[in-house]
């Protein structure tokens, strides 16, 4: 079931408390009282429909939320995930650290085996730094000069050259390794590191992977499935203004 | 699987059914004669040993020296000898508290010992020459020509590698490789 702007707040979060960063992102903060979804927005002057189709997506992930969120702008889309690299690299990536760093004061694990963690966490750290700069430096920026032009029906001779030879489809979405990292760290926190004598910490760690997990694929998702499919039209037409 | 060798038939089966009672998912096989007990040595693994004193006298000692072993003890003498690390003494007459104790502890041991070594068990031995060399740095030409097999060989078993353990990136390998020490810190990187 959809979450409409009639049902209340509150509702929403008991129903998936994974939206709690979600709405905070989009500019929402807790103590709503018993307000629906609509009279919030409204009080904190968030947009309600952007807000219901951001939520609706997070939740469903098929075909048919992504395309209620084409209905967006690209300025919008791009500012919320612009707000999740920030919930990533100030939050969530912190405390994972620090919990990882609490692993070796808590448990009997070995300096090496601590440290290997501690690198191999440091690893995926920096991949992930690096593909959230490449996107802020170069790809959102591209995304919301195509746009401009798009609307504004203008388009100059740099981002023609631009176009011709790096479309946003060269951009190619080098995810996968990033994927295939935290996958792994999963996999040798459940598995493979030795048995401690109590797992609270571990298992703290492990929920907190599972959650970055699925909020990058939210944003992956939307990326590939929203802006990039957005961008590429905007592309074709620029050019084919220019013909 | 466990092994309790004794030429008594009624010990045989009085310890199996102990055994199945504490531990019923592991396998039991009751052996009389100690050229029995090797044949079972050489094809299979044999994670706790139950073994009579005049069985142990009879085989090659060196190759079951490191097999977790209980010898049973049907008589009491004034000296017995501690030959093993490994070993420990079951004596038949004793009470049903002290067996039990012994058995449950060396089964709980067991228990430790053999998933310390799930890993490795996981993997076939090739696999494992190839998560050594992909954690040393390798690439996949190079352990093709170090091992003497194709590089479509070597990619079949690291694909086998990442679905059997669940890891998929070279330094999750790394990772593996050290914590199970396939390889030794400073081998890589």
């Amino acid at each position: 079931m959809q979450i409409k702007k009639e049902m209340k707040m509150a509702d929403a979060i008991h129903r998936n408390y994974l939206l709690l960063p979600v709405i905070n992102r989009l500019g929402i903060q807790l103590g709503f009282q018993d307000k629906t979804i609509e009279k919030v927005c409204l009080k904190q002057n968030v947009d309600v429909e952007f807000f219901l189709t951001i939520l609706n997506a997070y939740l469903d992930t098929n075909d048919k939320s992504s395309k209620q969120l084409q209905a967006h702008s690209v300025k919008d889309v791009v500012s919320y995930l612009l707000k999740t690299h920030s919930y990533y690299l100030e939050r969530i990536i912190p405390e994972i650290e620090n919990r990882i760093n609490l692993l070796i004061q808590h448990s009997q694990l070995n300096k090496n085996e601590f440290l290997l963690v501690k690198n191999f966490f440091e690893e995926y750290k920096k991949e992930l730094y690096g593909h959230i700069s490449l996107e802020e430096n170069f790809v959102y920026p591209y995304m919301i000069e195509i746009a401009d032009a798009y609307h504004s029906k203008s388009l100059s001779k740099t981002l023609e050259d631009k176009i011709n030879s790096y479309p946003i489809t060269s951009y190619e979405k080098e995810h996968s390794d990033i994927e295939a990292k935290l996958f792994d760290l999963k996999n040798i926190l459940i598995k493979y590191l030795p048995t401690p004598n109590d797992s609270y910490i571990r298992n703290r760690i492990l929920m907190e992977l599972f959650t970055l997990e699925q909020d990058l694929n939210d944003h992956s998702r939307i990326e590939n499935r929203v802006l990039i499919p957005k961008i590429t039209q905007m592309e074709t037409a620029l050019i084919a203004l220019k013909k | 699987m466990i092994v309790i060798a004794t030429s008594s038939f009624i010990v045989r089966k009085g310890l199996a059914d102990i055994i199945k009672e504490l531990y019923p998912a592991k396998k039991i096989i009751g052996v009389g004669f100690a050229e029995e007990l090797e044949k079972l040595r050489n094809q299979h693994t044999i994670a706790l040993l139950l073994v009579s004193a005049e069985i142990l006298s009879n085989v090659n000692l060196s190759s079951f020296r490191n097999i977790q072993t209980i010898k049973l003890i049907d008589f009491r003498p004034d000296y017995i000898e501690a030959d093993s690390a490994n070993s420990e003494l079951l004596f038949l007459d004793d009470t049903e508290t002290s067996i039990l104790h012994i058995l449950k502890r060396n089964l709980a041991l067991m228990d430790k010992n053999s998933s310390g070594n799930k890993s490795d068990s996981i993997l076939s031995d090739r696999e494992l020459d190839i998560v050594r060399e992909v954690a040393s740095g390798n690439t996949n030409k190079e352990i093709a020509d170090k091992l003497f097999i194709s590089t479509h060989t070597v990619i079949t078993h690291r694909k086998n590698i990442t679905r059997k353990l669940g890891i998929k990136t070279v330094s999750g390998l790394t990772v593996y490789a050290l914590l199970n020490k396939l390889i030794k810190m400073g081998d890589s990187l």
